[in-house]
């Protein structure tokens, strides 16, 4: 009992000593935890605006990935239709009525035929942009399969063209003249007139569908050559119908000529706040604009260059913490921007607009000239003298998709960064008696553009 | 219980802090650091742990603060809230301060007049000198008045262990009173 008394009392005494014990922290604890409280404010401010506007740019990247994937390329309907059931099999009637067709009148050729399609697509392709062929074309006959050269799908085709194509099988083998077909009036009907076939003996064309004219110029049907049989005509594959549609895209070389805009962001760097603490600055996403128009022209397949000329609205919006309230302010700059740029050209085929859809990797340089400004934003952050110039370098880079809508007219829809430079900051970086003290823009844009492309004869 | 009255000076701070008044938070900080810091020190093994503690602490009590619901004292919620970052940073190091059963220890005694001149100076360096099982036990029950059973479940141990936590502070503490006591003798004569 007594121990018991002098252990209340000693708990006593102590917890009335020590709850009253106080020792005045030093101030920098105070620094910490206004640094926490800043930072959290920060955080909850910007956070999940600056996350969500990620997420939505990821999401609107893979949607259009998923969609030009799926919709706008074949290689998907390739592999799913690449076996022996989706092998286009015409009814017989439907057939003779199509092959009478396009034997009387090439235009109708242009028509949708409704039985077969596809091969109506390709022969109409073919006969518009007839430019490069597959190495190799594979079908599927009745007695096995059989491959298609490159010079034969010419010559099958030339069958059904207006166009004149040179048959070097048959220029190879001294067997005809280069050239006779050709598409000619005769009796007052619209007809092809090939005599290729018949003649290359050493190589027959595997299969075709082609008019034969007797000797008293009446016009009778042929559906093989070389021994083929109707089993061969319906055995064309999709397979080597989407690898014949993809193959026709490729000619896109020429003059190219377009208008379009941007949606661009800006961050101006370089610009440590000197008079506030860094942690109460924010540099929010700020939305600008450009628009102008665009030249340029295509070499080959693979590479192409274009020079453009936007004008552009674009700035910088500063949030600061004043007393744990979000103040903005805000730069502009007007600018007029020449990008001139590098293009290495990635082909697909759109099955959505049944026309070429071309991702283009874009490197360049831009030269921009500032034609004015306005800034609230305290000197302290930006300074007035780090953003006064005349003249930006900057470097380009981007990724663009030209989504082809016919031959000539083509929207490009992608993104572009301009990391860029006072020009005489660039200068300066060669002279050591200068100091570095302009800011650097770094902008990126989402752009948009519709063009007109003039193709190569 | 009772909600804290609108005259209350406290009210009106935590009032302006919930509205983002840095000034307000500064002021709050300036009224309760000194205390809380006191309470940091008792349950740290250093004065830097006591100055993350206080940090953390506050920082916490701020990012929380439209919890409170002006119902019983604030020094009162801001005191739990200091306690349990303490507590939290006590159980991180858990495995470095084992807690272990002990038995009962036989207490000596100490006389009053001897409590009596005892500053609080000289009662925290006594308890810095616990082992900090010892020391957590003795502050959570002793001083900020948590029962066994509460103190168990905060620092994961059973109710037995956390009494005979205290039994041995409670001893090895008056051991410490008792050798200054008779230093204290010695000097003086008395």
């Amino acid at each position: 009992m007594e121990n018991n008394n002098f252990g209340n009392n000693i708990d006593k005494v102590l917890s009335e000593r020590l709850g009253n014990y106080e020792v005045v922290p030093n101030s920098y604890n105070w620094s910490v935890i206004e640094s926490n409280l800043y930072r959290d404010f920060k955080k909850n401010d910007s956070s999940p605006l600056l996350y969500g506007k990620f997420a939505a740019i990821l999401l609107a990247t893979i949607c259009f990935s998923v969609f030009a994937t799926k919709y706008f390329t074949e290689s998907s309907n390739i592999d799913k239709k690449n076996n022996a059931s989706t092998i286009v099999v015409p009814n017989d009637d439907a057939f003779w009525s199509y092959f009478q067709s396009i034997t009387q009148s090439p235009e109708i050729i242009t028509k949708e035929i409704p039985i077969i399609k596809e091969i109506t697509k390709v022969e109409y392709v073919y006969n518009k942009d007839f430019y490069k062929m597959p190495p190799a074309y594979k079908y599927q006959p009745a007695n096995g399969e059989q491959v298609f050269s490159y010079e034969d799908i010419k010559r099958m085709l030339a069958l059904y063209d207006g166009e004149r194509v040179p048959d070097n099988n048959a220029i190879a083998n001294n067997n005809m003249p280069n050239d006779r077909t050709a598409f000619k009036e005769i009796a007052g009907i619209g007809r092809i007139e090939n005599n290729l076939y018949n003649t290359d003996i050493d190589n027959p064309l595997p299969f075709l569908i082609h008019p034969v004219y007797g000797f008293n110029n009446d016009l009778s049907l042929s559906l093989n050559g070389g021994g083929g049989s109707l089993e061969d005509s319906k055995a064309l594959t999709q397979k080597g119908i989407n690898n014949a549609l993809k193959q026709k895209l490729i000619k896109r070389t020429g003059f190219h000529f377009g208008f379009g805009g941007s949606a661009l962001n800006t961050w101006v760097l370089n610009n440590e706040p000197t008079e506030i603490e860094t942690n109460t600055v924010m540099y929010p996403v700020t939305l600008g604009y450009q628009y102008g128009g665009n030249v340029g022209f295509d070499f080959s397949t693979k590479f192409g260059v274009e020079l453009g000329i936007y004008k552009a609205n674009q700035g910088q919006k500063i949030a600061q913490i004043i007393n744990l309230k979000k103040i903005e302010t805000e730069l502009r700059m007007d600018y007029v921007h020449f990008p001139l740029t590098f293009k290495y050209k990635w082909e697909q085929y759109s099955n959505l607009t049944k026309n070429p859809i071309i991702l283009n990797y874009i490197f360049g340089l831009q030269y921009s000239r500032m034609q004015g400004y306005e800034s609230t934003v305290n000197e302290g952050i930006i300074s007035k003298n780090s953003i006064e110039r005349t003249q930006d370098i900057g470097f380009l880079m981007g990724l663009e998709y030209d989504i082809f809508l016919n031959k000539n007219y083509y929207l490009t829809l992608g993104a572009r960064s301009v990391y860029a430079y006072d020009v005489n900051e660039v200068a300066s970086a060669f002279n050591e008696t200068t100091t570095n003290s302009k800011a650097n823009n770094f902008t990126v844009g989402l752009n948009a553009s519709i063009n007109y492309l003039i193709p190569n004869k | 219980m009772a909600k804290i009255s609108k005259q209350h000076v406290d009210y009106g701070l935590v009032k302006r802090c919930l509205k983002s008044e840095i000034s307000a938070y500064k002021e709050l900080y300036n009224k309760y650091a000194p205390k809380m810091f006191g309470i940091c020190l008792r349950y740290s093994k250093d004065f830097h742990t006591a100055e993350d503690i206080l940090q953390d602490g506050f920082t916490k009590v701020y990012r929380n603060l439209q919890k409170f619901r002006f119902e019983g004292s604030f020094e009162g919620w801001l005191k739990r809230i200091i306690v349990n970052t303490a507590i939290e940073k006590y159980r991180k190091n858990i495995s470095l301060y084992p807690i272990m059963d002990i038995g009962d220890s036989e207490r000596e005694e100490v006389h009053d007049n001897t409590l009596n001149r005892l500053q609080a100076q000289d009662i925290m360096d006594m308890v810095n000198k616990l082992s900090p099982g010892y020391k957590t036990v003795f502050n959570l029950y002793v001083v900020d008045g948590y029962p066994h059973k509460d103190i168990g479940l905060m620092l994961g141990i059973s109710e037995g262990t956390s009494k005979s936590q205290l039994a041995r502070a409670r001893y090895l503490l008056q051991e410490m009173i008792m050798n200054m006591d008779e230093s204290y003798r010695q000097a003086y004569g008395k």
